[in-house]
């Protein structure tokens, strides 16, 4: 007889990965102040929040959170269908709509919530659905919940959608779906060749600008506004955890679509509403981010110095093209070992690893904040200058940080306009010259290391347990670490030979 | 000199400059600055002083594997709260001077400012090297938001601070700076720095009897508050370091320039002070079993470095070092580094028992006498009371400020 539980208790993974201190995740932070963070009692700049605009601790939003829970409590005890539903939801949900320039809004609790009640709301069985390959999980989940066709196009490729709309029975019902800003690559959606192919199929579209919304656009209604093709685009989401600086989720669109979604979606139905704190920190977000278009254009030159800095360093960047700016490390493990020497040196970014990317293409996800200062970029800046060439993820010979920060310039000189380079990063020079050639002779560095030998001699104490321990433990995981990516690299290349089961999604 | 000189340690193989203002290389006049970015670079910059002084009586060679230590952002726990910069000026191909421009993160947050920092400079007499250095350190602070720039500072109050602006007569006792007197006229005349605060720096003979007036008042206080004055229990090791810890903190808090020391490298100098130290110049004042006050005397370990030249070995025979071992018995000088009272207790005349405590226990040992350094040029209590023990003013340091 089989245990369920069984694959729990024999997980390897996991076990490795936090016995060699690599693990990364689940770290709780300690302190705050928006752009460092006190994470294991070490102040880090964090540079992989989505608090795009650092509305999540502006006072005025705290304090309209604090005002709303001293007026309708923490919690408001049941779903939007019953008793879930305050004065503050639906003025949200006008002013959303209003902002949006949508007939109508509906908030659901979360941003994950929201893609899968709708999705699985307006789609059933005859329906036909386009979806891009690296779209959120959520997308994915709202999906599968709806029994549709489930077709799947290569990342932003309008000829392969063209080729899945093509094979869709004329009188199927359609849908585009697509993430706006993808999450992890930070590169936009090709909308326009998106709307083009819908007009041409008679399909309906709808995009999650949950990386968008609050950042693009003139006015902030994300990605739709900035290409100019808002009006073609039938249902617009989003979520108030990244610029909005709160949690929930929004849909917007046509009246009676809207209608139908708020009286289908289970997660409407059946998860309890927006608590009052919540809803109100997102509206008087809205009002700042409808008020304060600075802070958009602020983020605007952070992101592309940062992009600029990191192509110039020589790192692949890929194709990303707002706050988020991905970083190629390439190598699982490798990856882990990064973010490691990264957070010990004072920069909190997130590792991304498969499911989440393609195997072989974890990265390093930074995102920006309109409120980080110069002076913290370029720390990052010159860490990733420091790691990337320790962990040979770009050439010893790659432009120092120094030179990359005098040639992207200050974010706060408002007279620069911050040159946008094109996507090319550094290539080394064809032969190293010498620069890194210790000086002397045989002799002379025999010398050093017995002059070095005996001042280590001279100065030795007897570690106390403590040092000791810590000096084992140092030396022990930067060792196993690279065994470790070693080994992992192996076992990876021998269960693909295999054939075995792949961690992805990709189930076609 | 010869003895100086008996183990070169020079960042080029040219030879030292005549006395006096040095010529100009011949082969290209302009002075080029760069970021210290390679281990041959950071080798110049730590042997480049080697080269300057030699000659100079006064100039204690460091420890040059001490030095790479110090630099070593792995080794040493400053650079955990602080970003820095090197930068090495070149005059056709020769190295010929030094600054680090450094941002003190702790100490901003300390003290809630913007300032920077520059510190470990060295250069030939040049106005033209000097400009260029300093030109360098300036941008490279300002590029970090820095309003300010001060120093020098090698890295930072706790470390060696200042330039020696008087008192060129003598060699610096342990841990304090030196430089040539030309230095004073780069920074203060060629770059036009002002004054930001000045140290002070008091000989205090061991070989005079203390004034019977101060005797007096010091036993009177260690009678009537039941003041009991000790050793530091070396076996103890730990423990009496986080006492100390905890005074050092509360007591300069509120000293202009101070930062506080973060747990890790009062472990590091407090390890780095542990083969050094003589116990009994380390004491602790307590009252009724608290520790109130202490204060820290070490042997002055420069009048046997001077004498070993730099490097422990020669050809790999630890010459140097047998050296330092036989002369480090030969020290009859110490240094009154730090001497703290915890807030309440101040003014009671603790400072003068343990100023009293160490003189005798200096006394024991042989010594001929010492040097308290340094002090803020404005801390009347603590000058006048040193004063009054006897100490004679004899440097004076400075730290210069400038608008970035």
């Amino acid at each position: 007889m089989a245990d369920v539980f069984k694959k729990a208790y024999e997980w390897r993974e996991l076990k490795v990965s936090r016995a060699t201190g690599l693990y990364p995740y689940f770290k709780p932070i300690e302190s705050t102040n928006g752009t460092e963070v006190v994470v294991g009692g070490r102040q880090v700049i964090m540079v992989g929040s989505n608090n795009y605009l650092g509305l999540s601790l502006d006072p005025r939003v705290k304090e309209a959170a604090i005002r709303a829970t001293e007026k309708y409590g923490t919690s408001c005890s049941g779903s939007r269908l019953l008793n879930g539903t305050l004065d503050l939801h639906l003025e949200l949900e006008e002013r959303l709509a209003r902002f949006l320039k949508r007939d109508k809004a509906i908030c659901f609790s979360t941003g994950f919530t929201t893609n899968l009640g709708t999705l699985s709301a307006i789609l059933d069985r005859k329906d036909w659905v386009f979806s891009d390959r690296l779209n959120h999980a959520s997308i994915v989940e709202g999906i599968r919940s709806s029994y549709c066709e489930h077709k799947r196009y290569r990342h932003n490729d309008m000829a392969d959608l063209e080729r899945l709309l093509k094979s869709a029975p004329e009188e199927a019902g359609k849908l585009i779906v697509t993430d706006s800003v993808f999450s992890m690559e930070g590169d936009f959606a090709d909308l326009r060749g998106i709307v083009e192919l819908a007009a041409k199929y008679g399909a309906r579209i709808m995009v999650d600008e949950a990386h968008g919304i609050g950042v693009l656009g003139a006015h902030g209604r994300g990605l739709c506004e900035h290409l100019g093709v808002e009006e073609k685009v039938d249902l617009v989401m989003g979520t108030f955890s990244k610029s909005f600086g709160s949690l929930g989720g929004v849909v917007a669109g046509p009246k009676e679509v809207i209608e139908w979604i708020q009286h289908r979606a289970r997660s409407m139905i059946f998860q309890a509403s927006m608590t009052p704190a919540a809803v109100a920190a997102a509206l008087t977000s809205l009002e700042i981010i409808e008020k304060e278009p600075e802070r958009r254009e602020r983020l605007w030159r952070i992101s592309n110095k940062m992009r600029n800095a990191f192509r110039l360093l020589g790192y692949d960047t890929g194709v990303s093209d707002g706050p988020v700016v991905p970083v190629l490390i390439g190598d699982q493990v490798k990856c882990f070992r990064f973010w490691k020497a990264l957070y010990e040196n004072g920069v909190f970014a997130n590792p991304v690893i498969p499911p989440a990317v393609e195997p072989g293409n974890a990265l390093m996800r930074t995102s920006y904040m309109s409120i980080h200062t110069d002076e913290q970029l370029n720390r990052v800046i010159e860490q990733f200058e420091l790691l990337g060439k320790k962990f040979k993820i770009i050439p010893e010979d790659a432009p120092t940080a120094a030179d990359v920060i005098d040639k992207v310039g200050s974010i706060d000189d408002p007279n620069a306009e911050a040159p946008r380079f094109v996507a090319t990063t550094y290539r080394p020079a064809e032969s190293r010259n010498g620069t890194f050639r210790r000086t002397g002779g045989i002799a002379q560095r025999v010398f050093d290391m017995v002059e070095s030998a005996t001042w280590r001699a001279a100065n030795f104490q007897i570690p106390s347990r403590e040092q000791l321990n810590r000096m084992v433990q140092e030396s022990l995981s930067d060792m196993t670490g690279a065994v470790i990516e070693r080994t992992y690299k192996l076992w990876e290349l021998a269960n693909r030979a295999r054939n075995s089961r792949r961690l992805s999604y990709d189930d076609e | 000199m010869s003895e100086l000189a008996q183990e070169p340690i020079s960042a080029e193989t040219t030879p030292a400059p005549d006395e006096g203002r040095p010529q100009k290389s011949r082969r290209d006049p302009s002075v080029r600055v760069d970021l210290v970015q390679t281990p041959a670079d950071l080798e110049a910059f730590i042997r480049l002083p080697y080269r300057l002084y030699a000659g100079d009586p006064c100039f204690v060679p460091p420890l040059y594997m001490e030095r790479r230590d110090f630099l070593d952002p792995k080794k040493n726990p400053f650079f955990d709260h602080a970003e820095v910069a090197l930068f090495l000026a070149r005059q056709g191909g020769k190295v010929v001077g030094r600054i680090a421009a450094l941002v003190d993160r702790n100490y901003n947050a300390f003290h809630d400012t913007k300032v920077g920092w520059f510190g470990m400079y060295e250069a030939e007499d040049d106005d033209e090297i000097a400009e260029a250095l300093f030109a360098e350190a300036t941008a490279w602070v300002r590029s970090r938001g820095m309003l300010r720039i001060l120093g020098p500072a090698n890295f930072s109050s706790n470390h060696e601070w200042g330039l020696l602006v008087d008192g060129f007569d003598s060699p610096p006792v342990v841990m304090m700076p030196y430089n040539p007197r030309y230095y004073v006229r780069h920074l203060e005349e060629v770059l036009g720095l002002k004054k930001a605060k000045d140290l002070w720096a008091f000989w205090m003979p061991a070989n005079v009897d203390p004034p019977e007036k101060v005797v007096r008042i010091a036993e009177r206080v260690r009678a009537k508050e039941g003041i009991v004055v000790r050793p530091l229990d070396m076996g103890d090791f730990p423990n009496e370091v986080a006492r100390i810890k905890e005074i050092y903190n509360s007591a300069w808090e509120k000293n202009w320039g101070f930062v506080p020391v973060t747990d890790k490298e009062f472990d590091h100098i407090a390890r780095s002070m542990k083969t050094l130290a003589v116990p009994d110049l380390l004491l602790v004042a307590e009252v009724k079993g608290e520790p109130v006050a202490f204060s820290m005397t070490i042997p002055d370990l420069n009048q046997a470095l001077a004498k070993v030249g730099g490097r422990l070995t020669t050809f790999g025979l630890p010459i140097g070092l047998l050296k330092l071992l036989w002369y480090s018995r030969k020290i009859n000088r110490g240094r009154l580094i730090t001497l703290g009272v915890k807030e309440p207790y101040r003014k009671r005349g603790i400072d003068a028992i343990l100023y009293l405590d160490t003189l005798r226990a200096a006394r024991k040992l042989g010594y001929v006498g010492g040097e308290i350094s340094w002090t803020l040029e404005d801390n009347l209590l603590v000058n006048r009371s040193i004063e009054m023990m006897g100490g004679k003013r004899y440097k004076t340091y400075r730290i210069y400020e400038a608008e970035v």
